[in-house]
């Protein structure tokens, strides 16, 4: 089902209507044309090779991203004047780009993705982009299968954990994300998998194979994405849980956190060979964890700001730094579900509504089941503080990079609702646990509507964006 | 058999499809059937920043070079920004490879309004030329774009053969709007464009719009209701 989801998102999304999707397209191009990254936005020089710009041009790409009223090249003589173009274009005109606005990124999901761009038959510009997409694609596909896994670990009732995946799996942002080429997939992959490998440990113990996977999966993390980073706080706490839980000897202790630590470490490390310290254009994540070593951060103002960000200020509150009125609606709920394609396809009020309406539900029931059930949540303590953990340190570090963006440009607070995606496996067993907490007939009940509501936001999703485009 | 009606199998079935009988009747339907306008090419979207006026003295032409005209381009649309006094006639040249359509829109006094002329659409797509021509006795301002998001198209805009910054918005419509269902072939059609082999084929793109609208849902509910049997 997921594999049908995410082949119609390619199919339906013309070239470069997600994210950035050009910007890491052409990445991926630089990088299997080359063997070399490419430079750091604002160096100056192209930012797409001449072959992508023209098939941009040909294809009417350009003006489409974001733009309501624009509409692709569909025409038969558009399609036939860019073979043209395309045939007359020189080997260089795919390698000819330098600077790119998501060259601070680190290599790893780019050589990943010029395995498929390379495996293109034919050898045209569009074989290479979609087989790029397709090969994006299955990290979308592996990211399903591991909520399975964690569905299966957590709950013994089958109809549990085939709610749960479908909680995941039918998350229509989700699908449209696995469809386009962007690293974000590859880490919702590794953290779907890194807390699938965490709950293992803390519920069967560290062994060999289990600590080198998870520290495996913290360095595939930090070589992904900055964003990445957030895992390492969430490693730390798995060992410390596992620790806690499990009371090893102090040689095993000693054992298992070099060897999670260690391969962690030996991610960062990789990264750190090509950079020079946290700030500054050359520097990791060009410079984009610049704010460990920024000496304006202030702790007072960044706490009123995480406060306002979720609740009302309070009467000797300043005034929140940023965008007015932008925070829990906007990002756990408008694009963390909506705002589709460039942002510019958006669910109707009514569906955003109900879903902040949902959410509120699930907070106010899973308050419901933790102090209903306090047994039950404190024999399952190293659970749920292993998740509580791995949730709290990337939302932590979403917060503070977006606090330290906005004390250079308060216009831009940066986090939007798809950075949250490495932690929708949280979502489906918070759903989850909720749901199973109910009387059986009302959970059964509850379960239908709920899978109705996931496929009918995919449908729609799909829907709308087949209309914007081709209609 | 009351255990049998109210099993737990059968409350998912019913929460599953009350959910998407109310989602069918309430949304999808009413989206699915409203007639809506059928857009044949947009050389120019409309600007997303600010309205940039381009100006077009009598006797002048602006030219718009690499438009497609599809086979169901048979509309123009302009905007003209006149203030509120008469507007003059223009002249309308649609013209490619083995392909010339002339139009005209006749003046008149309406101070911020589409402009259409009709044209007979080419037999086969070709890329042209999209002129404008002012025929009356005063100047007239065209809706045009500058802005970053916009004006960054395959057309340049030419008055009197002079390149001029913002780019003149036109739309190429079809007479003949329709909802999506009456016109799914022809969107599947349009999906299928700048997609390589397989991708591309219609019949696979059909199998792909089958698949989504009958397997998802069907194979959802389907592993739902099954993942019940064992609690029956």
């Amino acid at each position: 089902m997921a594999t049908i989801q995410v082949v119609a998102w390619i199919l339906v999304l013309p070239p470069f209507q997600g994210p950035d999707e050009e910007a890491h397209f052409a990445y991926v191009q630089h990088l299997a044309e080359t063997g070399e990254r490419p430079g750091l936005p604002g160096v100056g020089g192209r930012s797409y090779s001449t072959e992508q710009a023209e098939a941009m041009k040909w294809a009417d790409l350009f003006v489409l991203r974001g733009v309501l009223a624009a509409r692709p090249g569909w025409a038969e003589a558009e399609e036939q004047r860019w073979r043209e173009v395309e045939s007359s274009l020189s080997d260089e005109a795919s390698s000819d780009s330098d600077n790119n606005a998501a060259g601070q990124n680190p290599r790893l999901y780019y050589a990943l993705e010029t395995i498929p761009y390379h495996l293109a038959p034919g050898g045209s510009f569009f074989n290479r982009f979609y087989m790029a997409r397709f090969g994006s694609a299955v990290f979308y596909v592996a990211a399903v299968a591991f909520m399975w896994l964690i569905a299966s670990e957590l709950f013994r009732p089958l109809w549990a954990r085939t709610l749960a995946t479908a909680i995941f799996g039918l998350h229509p942002k989700l699908a449209m994300l696995g469809a386009l080429i962007n690293p974000d997939t590859l880490l919702v992959l590794i953290w779907t998998a890194f807390i699938y490998v965490g709950l293992r440990i803390v519920r069967h113990g560290p062994s060999l194979r289990r600590l080198i996977c998870a520290g495996g999966a913290a360095a595939a993390s930090v070589l992904t994405h900055g964003r990445g980073l957030a895992i390492l706080p969430a490693l730390l706490a798995l060992l410390g849980i596992a620790y806690l839980r499990w009371r090893p000897p102090l040689r095993q202790t000693l054992l298992a956190a070099a060897i999670g630590l260690g391969i962690a470490a030996a991610g960062l490390a990789v990264v750190g060979v090509f950079t020079s310290g946290v700030s500054g254009q050359g520097a990791a994540y060009g410079g984009t964890i610049g704010w460990l070593d920024d000496q304006s951060f202030n702790i007072r103002q960044f706490l009123s700001y995480v406060w306002q960000f979720y609740l009302p200020k309070l009467e000797f509150m300043q005034p929140s730094i940023g965008v007015p009125g932008y925070g829990f609606r906007e990002v756990y709920i408008q694009s963390f579900y909506s705002d589709l394609a460039s942002l510019e396809i958006q669910y109707p009020r009514f569906a955003i509504d109900l879903l902040q309406v949902a959410t509120m539900l699930l907070l106010f029931g899973l308050y419901t089941v933790a102090v209903t059930r306090l047994d039950a949540v404190k024999r399952s303590w190293p659970t749920i503080a292993f998740l509580l953990f791995t949730g709290l340190s990337m939302v932590a570090l979403l917060h503070v990079s977006s606090y330290t963006t906005m004390l250079i440009n308060p216009g831009d607070p940066i986090l939007t609702g798809r950075y949250l995606f490495p932690l929708l496996s949280l979502l489906a067993i918070g759903v989850t646990v909720v749901v199973a907490a109910l009387p059986r007939r009302l959970g059964a009940f509850a379960t239908g509507a709920l899978v109705a509501g996931g496929i009918v936001l995919q449908l729609s999703g799909l829907g709308m964006t087949f209309m914007r485009f081709y209609a | 058999m009351r255990s049998a009606v109210l099993s737990p199998r059968t409350l998912a079935g019913l929460g599953a499809g009350l959910g998407l009988l109310i989602a069918c009747l309430a949304w999808f339907v009413p989206y699915l059937t409203r007639e809506r306008e059928n857009v044949s090419s947009v050389p120019v979207p409309p600007p997303f920043v600010a309205q940039v006026p381009v100006r077009v003295d009598p006797g002048s032409e602006a030219c718009l070079s690499d438009v497609a005209f599809d086979t169901d381009a048979e509309l123009v649309e302009l905007v003209a920004l006149t203030a509120p006094r008469p507007r003059p006639p223009l002249e309308i040249v649609a013209r490619g490879p083995g392909y010339r359509e002339t139009a005209t829109v006749p003046g008149a006094n309406e101070p911020l309004t589409g402009l259409y002329a009709r044209i007979d659409p080419p037999e086969r797509s070709v890329i042209g030329t999209l002129c404008i021509s002012n025929r009356g006795k005063r100047r007239i301002n065209l809706l045009g774009t500058t802005d970053a998001r916009t004006a960054v198209g395959r057309p340049v805009t030419r008055i009197d053969g002079v390149e001029v910054a913002p780019d003149i918005t036109v739309r190429l419509l079809s007479t003949h709007p329709g909802s999506v269902l009456e016109r799914l072939g022809e969107l599947v059609d349009r999906t299928a464009a700048f997609k390589p082999g397989l991708f591309g084929a219609p019949i696979f793109l059909w199998m792909v719009v089958l698949l989504v609208a009958v397997g998802v849902p069907a194979a959802a509910v389907y592993s739902m209701l099954s993942s019940f049997r064992d609690s029956d």
